[in-house]
């Protein structure tokens, strides 16, 4: 079965009605890394957050299914539960809540939905601590309230230690590469790669070919205006980092032109 | 009700209370300075009359339900019945409940049920008032008549009320340079006494005097149960040069309760107070603090905690005075509000004009959780010199939508984000308390008051 299966997906901007989305197709299997690439504004990010269930978006026209069931119809904690994780661009801050409770929280949370026992605390502990590892996250980061006063890159390791503890199906990452400096950008990289199991998929959003050199995808798309205009494999991203983006709008306008002619004629 | 019966149920009210009051006073023989000081006290609220909201002290807080009911003193033994109901609400109190082993006094209904001196040496003072009246009133009579001769006669109405009633609390005294590590406890209990019988009313008076270099904290509780009372509680304290306290307060009587609290504080060079309370609700809860910086170098932490739900209003007044140089205050009063609870933060700080190099930050953070919640901040800063430093803020908003969207990402209910977020708002100030078991205490507290529908979080 399909991971993930989206169609003819439109979505819009719900206070003021702006179409963002103007039919998303696109499949992924267990397993399989995508890459979603596009320039700003191009609706990447929307697209990551209409898959997670933040508000503020309408979804007018067509679907998305996550393991043959209506993702779009489940509230955003079942989707997470049901194991879809997003790594935020801009993960948020939250005072008085410290990183371990949270992730004890959580993880009890989607372990329950799951049918799974929930961790004591030493069961935990004993997971968390192997995988702060694979991201390289200081004890004392674990002790510190979420995210607060985390720098660019201790937020993105956070956000991927989540990831790690929850043990997703799919995720979905957007613009993990954001902000970060090399280094923090190679250690976020490899906590991902330790997370290609055969079994998980996942969806890499990212602006610049930068961070596939890290996170090598199977496939890697475009998005423009809305819409994937062009697909391939890894040497995609590539072409993409050597000429731009403005080459694959040009043939997409010239694409749609065309079609447009030939639907007139 | 209409305007005269209002107006005669508000004299009807203050007739009622001077009669009480009257009878009192006959039932305790007293040396002449204390008949003068509780007679000064009946003159005193008799005039004043309960402040109206006309008053700019009283704008957001309406008396009127503490002038309808007609409240009456309890009889002076202690009744079984309020034996155990005090003993049940004490327990209540989990790692500060009964087998807490620190030094307590524990009051019913304004008399004093227990008093364990814990590991207390003979050299700490501290004693319930009553018995100090009655076997040696000298030691505290210099405080009492000087704190009513400073009081402002025009803004002190609880003030004369309580020297009106003058007859119950608590004497602290702690010698030079004596630090007391654990906490000392002071619970009060009001009880309900049945239908057949006016609805009990308290007025307490705490007396603490710190010497030079002393140390302690003080944890004083008030708990009740459902039917309406009202406690009038008044704690006087004076911080010798260097002295340190702590003092807690923490306000978890009934739904129906009226509370009207002062604290007053004044320190000396290099002494330092910090006030952390925290306030569970009532029909009308009033806390009022004054921090009166009058050495060089004195500092002053002002924490505060108010909780309101449907139907309950929470008040909070804070004055800091800051008379003599180089003095710090740090004040941070967070709100949350319910249903159509409604809280009110009026922080006031003065800087004197001698009062150079002061450093003041006062900070009030109000969160409401409904949309017919209200609160309102009135943050006022008067400064007379140039050389000093004063921040201050004030936010009223809701839950961070943000937040409680990636909390939800990761699993969580919508109902269990915003508890956990409202949780971690009141929490800040729960981690500021010195005592591990208070803290342990106000954790499972909080949780527990977190509305219904937010679902409170479990576990730690």
């Amino acid at each position: 079965m399909n991971l993930l299966e989206i169609t003819n997906l439109h979505a819009a901007i719900e206070e003021d009605g702006t179409e963002i989305l103007k039919g998303i197709d696109l499949v992924i299997r267990p397993g399989e890394v995508h890459a979603l690439m596009g320039p700003n504004g191009s609706g990447k990010s929307t697209l990551a957050h209409v898959l997670s269930g933040r508000p503020g978006y309408t979804v007018t026209q067509g679907g998305a299914l996550f393991q043959g069931k209506d993702l779009l119809a489940m509230p955003a904690e079942i989707r997470a539960r049901e194991g879809v994780f997003l790594a935020f661009q801009y993960p948020v801050e939250i005072p008085g809540v410290s990183n371990t409770y949270f992730l004890r929280t959580a993880v009890n949370t989607v372990r329950k939905h799951r049918g799974q026992p929930e961790l004591d605390a030493i069961d935990f502990l004993a997971l968390l601590d192997e995988k702060a590892k694979l991201v390289e996250m200081e004890e004392s980061l674990l002790n510190r309230s979420v995210n607060e006063g985390f720098s660019g890159g201790e937020k993105k390791r956070n956000e991927v230690l989540q990831m790690a503890i929850l043990d997703p199906k799919l995720a979905i990452l957007d613009e993990t590469d954001s902000g970060l400096d090399i280094d923090a950008l190679r250690i976020a990289a490899a906590g991902v790669n330790a997370l290609r199991d055969g079994a998980r998929g996942m969806l890499v959003i990212t602006h610049y070919q930068r961070l596939l050199d890290y996170i090598v995808p199977d496939f890697v798309h475009v998005l423009a205006d809305g819409k994937i205009v062009k697909s391939g494999d890894k040497n995609l991203a590539k072409e993409l980092e050597a000429k731009g983006y403005s080459w694959i709008e040009k043939e997409a306008g010239q694409a749609a032109s065309a079609a447009a002619g030939a639907g007139g004629r | 009700m209409t305007r005269l019966a209002r107006a005669t149920a508000i004299h009807e009210g203050i007739a009622a209370l001077v009669e009480r009051a009257t009878e009192l006073a006959e039932r305790r023989p007293s040396p002449p300075w204390l008949q003068k000081l509780r007679s000064s006290g009946v003159a005193a609220f008799e005039k004043l009359g309960f402040p109206s909201t006309n008053d700019e002290e009283w704008r957001f807080t309406n008396l009127a339900p503490l002038a309808r009911i007609g409240f009456a003193l309890s009889p002076d033994e202690v009744s079984l019945a309020e034996r155990t109901a005090a003993l049940e609400l004490e327990a209540r109190l989990g790692p500060l409940g009964l087998s807490s082993p620190q030094p307590r006094i524990v009051f019913v209904n304004g008399r004093l049920l227990r008093r364990s001196p814990g590991g207390l040496t003979a050299a700490i003072l501290f004693e319930c008032m009553k018995n100090v009246l009655a076997t040696s009133p000298e030691r505290v009579e210099r405080a009492l008549v000087a704190g009513a001769a400073e009081r402002d006669p025009s803004k002190q109405f609880f003030g004369s009320l309580g020297d009106a009633f003058l007859d119950e609390g608590v004497v602290l005294h702690v010698p030079v340079g004596v630090h007391l590590a654990e906490p000392l406890f002071i619970l009060h209990v009001s009880t309900s006494p049945g239908s057949t019988v006016p609805p009990r009313m308290v007025h307490t008076r705490n007396l603490f005097t710190f010497e030079e270099n002393s140390s302690a904290t003080v944890v004083e509780a008030y708990l009740g149960a459902n039917g309406p009372s009202f406690t009038n509680a008044r704690t006087d304290v004076t911080l010798a040069k260097g002295a340190r306290l702590h003092h807690v307060k923490l306000q978890l009587e009934g739904p129906e309760t009226i509370h009207v609290g002062q604290l007053a504080v004044a320190h000396a060079a290099g002494a330092h107070a910090a006030s952390h309370v925290f306030s569970f609700g009532g029909r009308l809860v009033r806390n009022e603090i004054t921090m009166t910086l009058r050495g060089e170098d004195a500092g002053t932490e002002l924490n505060g905690l108010f909780c309101a739900a449907s139907g309950q209003h929470v008040d909070c007044h804070t004055l800091i005075d800051h008379a003599l140089p180089r003095a710090s205050s740090v004040e941070l009063y967070k709100g949350v509000l319910d249903g159509t609870g409604r809280g009110v933060f009026d922080g006031k700080i003065l800087v004197r004009a001698g009062a150079i190099r002061t450093d003041a930050r006062q900070t009030n953070r109000n969160l409401v959780l409904s949309d017919s919640a209200l609160v309102d901040s009135k943050p006022q800063l008067e400064i007379h010199n140039n050389d000093v430093r004063c921040t201050h803020g004030s936010t009223t908003g809701r839950l961070d939508a943000d937040a409680v969207f990636y909390l939800r990402s990761r699993g969580l209910s919508p109902e269990a984000a915003r508890a956990l977020l409202t949780y971690a708002f009141g929490s800040e100030l729960i981690e500021k308390v010195p005592s591990a078991d208070v803290r342990a205490f106000l954790e499972s507290h909080l949780r527990a008051w977190l509305p219904a529908n937010l679902a409170a979080p479990e576990t730690r």
